[in-house]
């Protein structure tokens, strides 16, 4: 570590690498349910099937959610029908989007608006002919060092925007506009190298 | 991207509803378990977040496991009583851990200057990574330092906790949240040996 005041990327990195969660210890839940009833914080006992822990239900998926509305795939057919404002040229940049520690799952009710949201912002990208390409990414990210599988306490990104920008500077413009850090997430801004 | 890809999303709304089988969310179980008091809606929650939670009291108390789980205990209870008010305007987890760092701020207060370090936590890691050793050591040196220095490091750089939060949940001056980081970092190299911490790449 150099001793300065600000992490090192590898000290980061090894930070989040530590383990997020630990193993909770045999009577421990049933601890604290005791402890709850004694104070009257619980009702009676329930059997187990009185509340499904599982349940179907049809939802406008989360790909639709944040990256839907046909974002990136709207870059793509706007260049093909000659729709974009702009040539797409200048350098690409890679924008991850990861939900960080303040991150806010939409409900089911805030979904329409955060299509809205985020489709307002892409759509500006798209039609400035900036828009390359996005994508949801699903949950469960694996992660190898040599031939091992090692855990991963952070989540891995949920999504990218592969967008063009003049240089690094627009890109992070471009990046700080992005709903996504208004719902307490984080965005990576990288560039590709040509 | 495939452009066939792209002409389905764009066209096709209805295409990206999708049957899921899904864990009840958060604030289905808060909802249901505030309108009934029922158990089993609260061992839902407690399941889910107590590992976390648990980690970051066993954190904050320097890997004083007991003491986590009496500072988990009593965060759990104050949280089920004020679960009417929570109102999801946060993520359940973070409302839940401020109720863990108030609880353990009371216990360090509590301490006084005295308070012990064990070595519990680093003795049993639940994750087993297989760069156990490199994350061990990191994992004791945090959990030696001292407690004012512990607090803020790991709720700044483990937790992502703001200055500004860290003095309003702290109960400390902004600046001294900023300058117990600045010295946390500098005793934590100083504990590594002063050697680079880095991650091991396997590299022959």
């Amino acid at each position: 570590m150099k001793d300065e005041d600000e992490l090192t990327e590898a000290e980061r990195r090894a930070l989040d690498a530590l383990p997020a969660e630990t193993r909770v210890p045999a009577g421990f839940e049933d601890r604290v349910v005791e402890s709850l009833r004694t104070r009257g914080l619980l009702g009676g006992t329930t059997q187990p099937s009185a509340s499904p822990p599982r349940r179907r239900v049809l939802r406008l998926g989360l790909a639709a959610g944040l990256f839907g509305s046909g974002l990136g795939a709207g870059s793509v057919a706007a260049r093909r029908q000659g729709t974009t404002s702009q040539p797409d040229v200048g350098p690409l940049y890679l924008l991850l989007l990861y939900p960080g520690p303040r991150f806010v799952e939409g409900r089911a009710a805030d979904e329409a608006a955060r299509v809205a949201e985020y489709g307002a912002w892409a759509g500006r990208l798209r039609r400035a002919g900036q828009l390359v390409g996005a994508e949801k990414l699903k949950e469960g990210t694996r992660v190898l060092e040599g031939d091992t599988r090692v855990d991963s306490p952070e989540p891995g990104p949920q999504g990218y925007f592969l967008i063009r920008a003049q240089d690094m500077t627009e890109a992070e413009a471009i990046a700080r506009d992005c709903p996504h850090l208004r719902h307490g997430g984080r965005v990576s801004v990288q560039a590709v190298e040509a | 991207m495939q452009p066939s890809r792209a002409r389905s999303s764009l066209s096709s709304g209805e295409a990206r509803l999708k049957e899921e089988e899904v864990e009840p969310a958060d604030d289905e179980l808060v909802r249901a378990f505030v309108a009934s008091r029922a158990e089993e809606p609260f061992r839902l929650l407690f399941r889910r977040h107590t590992p976390a939670l648990l980690r970051l009291g066993q954190r904050l108390l320097g890997g004083d496991a007991a003491a986590a789980e009496d500072a988990v205990q009593e965060a759990w209870i104050r949280a089920v009583t004020r679960l009417p008010e929570f109102r999801f305007e946060s993520m359940l987890r973070t409302w839940l851990c401020g109720f863990v760092v108030n609880r353990c701020r009371e216990v360090l207060r509590s301490r006084g200057a005295t308070a012990p370090v064990t070595a519990e936590l680093v003795s049993e890691p639940t994750a087993a990574p297989a760069d156990t050793a490199r994350a061990l050591d990191l994992e004791r040196a945090v959990l030696g330092l001292a407690d004012g220095y512990r607090a803020v490091f790991v709720l700044h750089d483990l937790v992502g906790y703001t200055h500004h939060e860290i003095a309003e949940r702290l109960e400390i001056q902004e600046g001294t949240s900023k300058s117990q980081l600045f010295l946390a970092r500098r005793a934590l190299r100083q504990r590594l040996g002063g050697r680079p911490v880095r991650e091991d790449r396997h590299e022959g």
